[in-house]
């Protein structure tokens, strides 16, 4: 069973503890985890990067976490500032279907 | 002589033209592949160079209108706004009316672009937007490019104390081509996170016209707390090692080693664990960065824009300077001095070859005109409400631009043409078995001196009986006239013909097809037309490659001289005896099985004079006929500057010009495919009386 977690509205560094937690507390119980961020209106540096953490903890417990769906809209925005393109390691923000 | 600077709205307008040909192609483009994003960016950047340009140039109010156009791709790049047919259309709407505010911004129409401006804000959402004073960057003029490459690392509290690493790194893109990579290594699992932190780091290759010191600014109120490095790099395309090495990513020594494997480089320093991924796709991103900016100065390096008078101008001096050549070869055959005769020969050889790279200075590949026919089949099938593709190969050809230039009209009677009369109505197509969608193919390609344009189409074709009726009924042919296929589609070119039998505003009012026999007579060329019922119809126009200068064979007849253009020519020999006595009546030769009609020029253009005792034939192609031209003596072959005829001459059929030969005298030069209609209508003349 894939576990979704649903972010939305502001993801930005005010938001970032609760996000970390809702991380953390998903990776915990969860072996496949998937973040669904259509919702997400806005996204800055501490969000990718809490994300980014997230998947190598998951990668070091022997679990899964991805994007519900490719990213779009203001997440793409912010993955195009930071340079992120679908390359090695950052595929995995561009494609759908936690794997 | 038409010296001194270029006017630089003249100059902006120019380049504008081809940034709006650009976003034309790409906005068609995108019309028929809207998830390519390189597409949308490439539409982007075009709106924001028109934009900054035309207002550095004075044209405030271009420059408004196409801020709000630009938005609204911003939005489609930023994800906020989907790409739509309706976008495109208003995009290619507002693209013609940006055209008209900079073309002659005077007589552009306020109305139109109010209208545009409406649809737009209805379709992104917004409030129509009527201001006029928006602020608008424009371009800075130094021209000094710089490549530097960056490592980034913010300071750990940046996001702390307040500041936005992804702006910063948005606020460095601007500054020029960024090539940017993040380097990740440092972000800790989930864990270990502070998620107030900032762990990522960047690698950036940057192409920029401003200073070094534009990129401390950037960073201005973090740079203390820091780590940026900047270094210039030389913009030579570098062997991946290099760059690794003097990035510090790797030692000469591991690279050594690791070059010995012989495996992909990138590859084994990642295998061996020296160099992360991250690291490899920064240096990667370097080399590529590297190559197309040296691609880039490398075709900005060789291309510069020149007025088209100044080429004309050119061709012209080329032409008196291939003249005089001529006059002191003629001096030189007649002298015994060796010295001037191998200078002569030395001219000749660097007058040749410049009239070759002149030529070659005004050859266009056709390509540019092709493109623009997109549209033109776009807007004409929604207005049909057919479904036609435009497809073409060749654009590659080059031909002289004069000639590109007064091809464009033409073209357009014919493609339109095709699109009206030949491609049928989808449910047609389908009832005869065919695609819904119509086709219609240029082509181009190069056939001796000449070059072949097609139009093919592959509709429901000529329509026979139709063409046969109508002439018929306009008294061209008699119902008892028999008529070959090629006799009967040139009819077409007839003034007044038409066989649309419902005027549209497209074709069918009677004009077009002569104009379009007229225009290509005029470039010196022909047109053939082929059709099969049900399959298709192809127009096939043969022109010179160039109006200048041709090589031509001259030959005299009687004590006048001629030259007939080489690409005509295929081939000569003599008129025997018998053949000369034969003939009295019916003037045929037979060349290898082949009966070949031929004419005398002497008799043609009433010459007196002693005949030759062993007349020349030489044997021309006019589109598919082969026809022979009795002459006195073959001259030799000769390089020609074509003059045209005085207005006086001008209606002469016969001849498509004069050329100055060596001696100062005039050569006419034979335009074969009328000497052939001409020789044709006389031959009738006295049958008949």
């Amino acid at each position: 069973m894939t576990f979704v977690v649903r972010l939305s509205g502001t993801q930005t560094i005010r938001e970032a503890e609760g996000t970390l937690q809702a991380l953390r507390d998903a990776l915990a119980a969860e072996s496949t985890v998937a973040l669904d961020c259509e919702a997400v209106e806005e996204a800055d540096l501490s969000f990718l990067q809490l994300v980014i953490a997230a998947r190598k903890s998951a990668r070091n417990a022997g679990k899964t976490l991805g994007m519900a769906a490719p990213a779009s809209g203001p997440l793409l925005a912010a993955l195009d500032s930071a340079g992120i393109r679908p390359e090695g390691d950052f595929r995995f923000w561009f494609e759908g279907e936690a794997r | 002589m038409n010296g001194g600077l270029p006017d630089p709205v003249q100059t902006f307008r120019a380049e504008a033209a081809d940034l709006f040909e650009q976003l034309e192609s790409t906005l068609l483009d995108i019309e028929g592949n809207p998830g390519d994003r390189d597409l949308i960016d490439t539409a982007f950047r075009a709106l924001h160079t028109i934009k900054g340009s035309g207002a550095m140039f004075g044209f405030e109010a271009a420059a408004a209108f196409t801020h709000h156009v630009e938005n609204a791709f911003d939005m489609v790049r930023k994800g906020s706004l989907a790409v739509s047919p309706q976008l495109v259309e208003i995009a290619l709407r507002a693209k013609d009316h940006i055209r008209d505010l900079i073309d002659a911004p005077e007589t552009a129409d306020g109305m139109t672009g109010d209208i545009i401006l409406k649809d737009l804000a209805l379709l992104v959402g917004g409030t129509p937007a009527g201001g006029h004073s928006q602020p608008i960057p424009t371009p800075k003029p130094e021209i000094k490019r710089t490549t530097f490459r960056l490592h980034i690392v913010f300071a750990q509290n940046a996001m702390m104390t307040g500041s936005n690493p992804l702006r910063l790194l948005d606020e460095l893109r601007e500054l020029g081509e960024c090539s940017m990579v993040p380097v990740a290594d440092a972000i800790p699992p989930l864990e270990e996170i502070d998620p107030f932190g900032c762990y990522m780091a960047w690698d950036c290759v940057l192409t920029t016209e401003k200073p070094r010191s534009a990129i401390d600014d950037v960073f201005i109120f973090v740079l203390d707390d820091m780590e940026l490095t900047v270094e210039e790099v030389e913009v030579t395309p570098k062997l991946l090692g290099e760059i690794l090495v003097e990035r510090g990513a790797v030692s000469q020594e591991v690279l050594q080693t690791a070059l010995e494997g012989q495996e992909k480089l990138g590859n084994i320093l990642v295998k061996e664990g020296v160099l992360s991924n991250d690291k490899l796709r920064a240096a990667l991103a370097e080399q590529g960065h590297l190559k197309t900016e040296q691609d880039r100065a490398a075709k900005e390096g060789t291309a510069i824009r020149v007025q088209a008078e100044k080429l004309d101008e050119l061709m012209d001096q080329v032409g008196e300077l291939v003249i005089a050549q001529a006059r002191l070869r003629q001096l030189a055959d007649k002298s015994n001095d060796i010295t001037l005769k191998s200078i002569v020969e030395e001219i000749e050889r660097l007058s040749g070859h410049l009239r070759d790279v002149s030529m070659g200075i005004r050859m266009v590949p056709i390509g540019t005109l092709f493109s623009k026919f997109r549209r033109l089949v776009r807007d004409l099938s929604n207005e049909l409400g057919k479904q036609v593709q435009l497809s073409w190969s060749g654009e590659e050809t080059e031909i002289d631009k004069t000639v590109i230039e007064r091809l464009h009209d033409p073209l357009v009677h014919l493609i339109r043409n095709s699109v009206d009369h030949g491609v049928e109505r989808g449910d047609e197509r389908e009832a005869a078995g065919k695609p819904r969608e119509g086709r219609v193919h240029l082509s181009a390609v190069h056939s001796g001196a000449q070059v072949l344009i097609s139009i093919k189409d592959d509709g429901k074709g000529l329509d026979r009986a139709r063409i046969r009726a109508k002439a018929e009924e306009t008294g061209l042919v008699t119902p008892d006239q028999e008529l070959s296929d090629n006799e009967l589609f040139n009819l077409i070119f007839h003034p007044g013909f038409s066989t649309a039998q419902k005027i549209t505003n497209v074709s069918g009012r009677g004009v077009g097809m002569d104009v379009v026999k007229r225009m290509i007579d005029g470039l010196r060329g022909t047109i053939d037309i082929a059709s099969t019922p049900g399959e298709g119809a192809v127009f096939t126009l043969r022109l010179p490659l160039t109006l200048a200068i041709i090589d031509g064979l001259l030959v005299r007849v009687a004590g006048e001289r001629y030259v007939i253009p080489l690409s005509a020519v295929e081939e000569c020999i003599e008129l025997s005896s018998e053949d000369d006595a034969r003939s009295t009546g019916r003037d045929f030769l037979n060349i290898r099985g082949d009966l070949v009609p031929f004419i005398r020029l002497r008799n043609l253009f009433d010459l007196s004079g002693p005949a030759a005792l062993y007349p020349k034939v030489v044997v021309v192609s006019a589109g598919e006929f082969r026809f022979g031209v009795v002459v006195d003596q073959l001259l030799g072959g000769h390089q020609t500057v074509i003059k045209s005829l005085s207005k006086l001459h001008a209606d002469i059929p016969t001849f498509s010009g004069a050329t100055i030969l060596g001696d100062g005298g005039v050569a006419l030069i034979l335009d074969v495919p009328r000497l052939l209609d001409f020789s044709q209508s006389r031959e009738e003349q006295l049958k008949a009386s």
